[in-house]
């Protein structure tokens, strides 16, 4: 029953926390640069009409709300079976709403893409600029850091395997389904690793944007990055852990919460750097 | 230090490159030793083909600007200070003009020297 109690809590705050209060954080940069910044002093900030983006604006507030209602709805049928019919929230409810919470983000990302590559369109510069320093991954995280990374996944990975050893051996003494959850863990970590190389290595994806603010995206992209690693393998070994005492009611709830820190550590991390103060918008000028 | 590269200059982009390399080792903003960054992050960052920075950097490690020390990658050499002001397309220059000059004054023609020269670059030495 407390083990119950806490999902439905966790599960609330992470509708309240993704839905709501990141997606009105989004939302209200996106209306700070419509309002101050117009398309005939900053033409390069629109390579389609500005309505097309106030449109984008508008869909991607209706979309939040639109999820928040369903996970709310989704919320309060959950309560009512556990209640009236003693249904227990199954494992991957959590995972399925934040999945679905998840959606308006990664459709903006999308538009993003798209938005870059209309941007790249209008670039008719002839005079390029680069840096003659030298950028590694070492500039953006400490070799501890990286160590950190990797130990937790070693660690992941050999709790998740002795764990689940004694249950029909499928290679070499290991469990199928622990040896599968292991490269999907390297996978993930290695996708990060690949993704964070682009961003440090790449095209620069705003072909407009000013060396030193594109230095700074880079930077918290990457720790970023590294922190959703660390929660992934984290996220494997307390689900190794719990299962190991004993306490696999705590999983949901688990799950539940590693939504909620995945949601922290990406949406938010990205939402909580982003000071538009700070950003040079001359370089949008005509 | 930052490079800038004009792609609408009628001087190749990879002597652009080398030029201003060349410019900021004999400033000091590149003293000896500077890592260099990697062809891909240049290429990149310049919007240009890896093919030319990689010609760009072969050029310069020829004229012992630079140094390339395998995966580790590029550096500025040590004695990249005193070869910069080494311009070996000049002495090229100067070099065949001394020898042009000299064939004219015996009496060569010039589609004779054309021909002999021709032949010469074909042949394999």
């Amino acid at each position: 029953m407390i083990a119950s109690i806490i999902f439905y809590v966790v599960v609330a705050v992470q509708l309240w926390l993704i839905s709501h209060f990141y997606a009105n954080r989004v939302t209200k940069n996106m209306q700070h640069v419509s309002d101050n910044y117009s398309e005939q002093e900053y033409p390069k900030l629109y390579p389609k009409s500005k309505s097309h983006y106030l449109r984008i604006q508008k869909l991607f507030k209706v979309a939040n709300r639109t999820v928040l209602s369903l996970g709310i709805l989704a919320l309060s049928v959950l309560i009512y079976g556990d209640i009236t019919e003693g249904y227990k929230p199954p494992n991957v409810a959590a995972a399925i709403i934040f999945m679905l919470q998840l959606a308006p983000f990664g459709l903006l990302e999308l538009t993003e893409y798209n938005y870059f590559n209309e941007m790249r369109k209008q670039l008719h510069k002839p005079t390029r600029t680069s840096s003659l320093s030298r950028r590694s991954l070492t500039n953006y995280l400490t070799p501890i850091q990286l160590w950190l990374g990797v130990i937790l996944m070693v660690v992941a990975i050999t709790s998740d395997l002795l764990v689940h050893q004694a249950e029909e051996p499928f290679l070499l003494g290991m469990n199928e389904s622990a040896l599968y959850r292991s490269i999907t863990l390297v996978v993930c970590n290695l996708l990060m690793l690949g993704i964070a190389l682009k961003n440090i290595f790449g095209k620069k994806p705003d072909p407009f944007q000013h060396d030193d603010d594109r230095q700074y995206q880079t930077q918290q992209t990457v720790v970023t990055l590294f922190y959703l690693c660390l929660c992934i393998s984290f996220f494997f070994l307390l689900k190794s852990v719990l299962i190991g005492t004993g306490a696999e009611g705590f999983e949901a709830v688990a799950t539940a919460i590693y939504s909620i820190v995945i949601a922290y550590v990406s949406v938010g991390h990205r939402v909580r750097c982003i000071n538009l103060t700070k950003i040079d918008f001359n370089a949008y000028k005509a | 230090m930052e490079i800038v590269i004009n792609i609408d200059d009628p001087t190749p982009v990879f002597t652009q490159l080398m030029e201003q390399i060349k410019t900021a080792v004999a400033n000091n903003h590149l003293p000896e030793g500077t890592p260099l960054p990697s062809i891909r992050q240049l290429a990149n960052d310049l919007e240009v083909n890896s093919k030319t920075v990689a010609k760009a950097y072969k050029l310069l490690e020829r004229d012992n600007i630079i140094q390339s020390r395998g995966y580790r990658g590029s550096f500025v050499h040590p004695d990249a200070k005193s070869h910069c002001h080494i311009d070996l397309s000049q002495w090229t220059t100067e070099m065949l003009t001394d020898c042009i000059a000299t064939l004219r004054a015996k009496g060569v023609t010039d589609s004779e020297i054309r021909v002999a020269f021709g032949s010469l670059m074909n042949s394999k030495f």
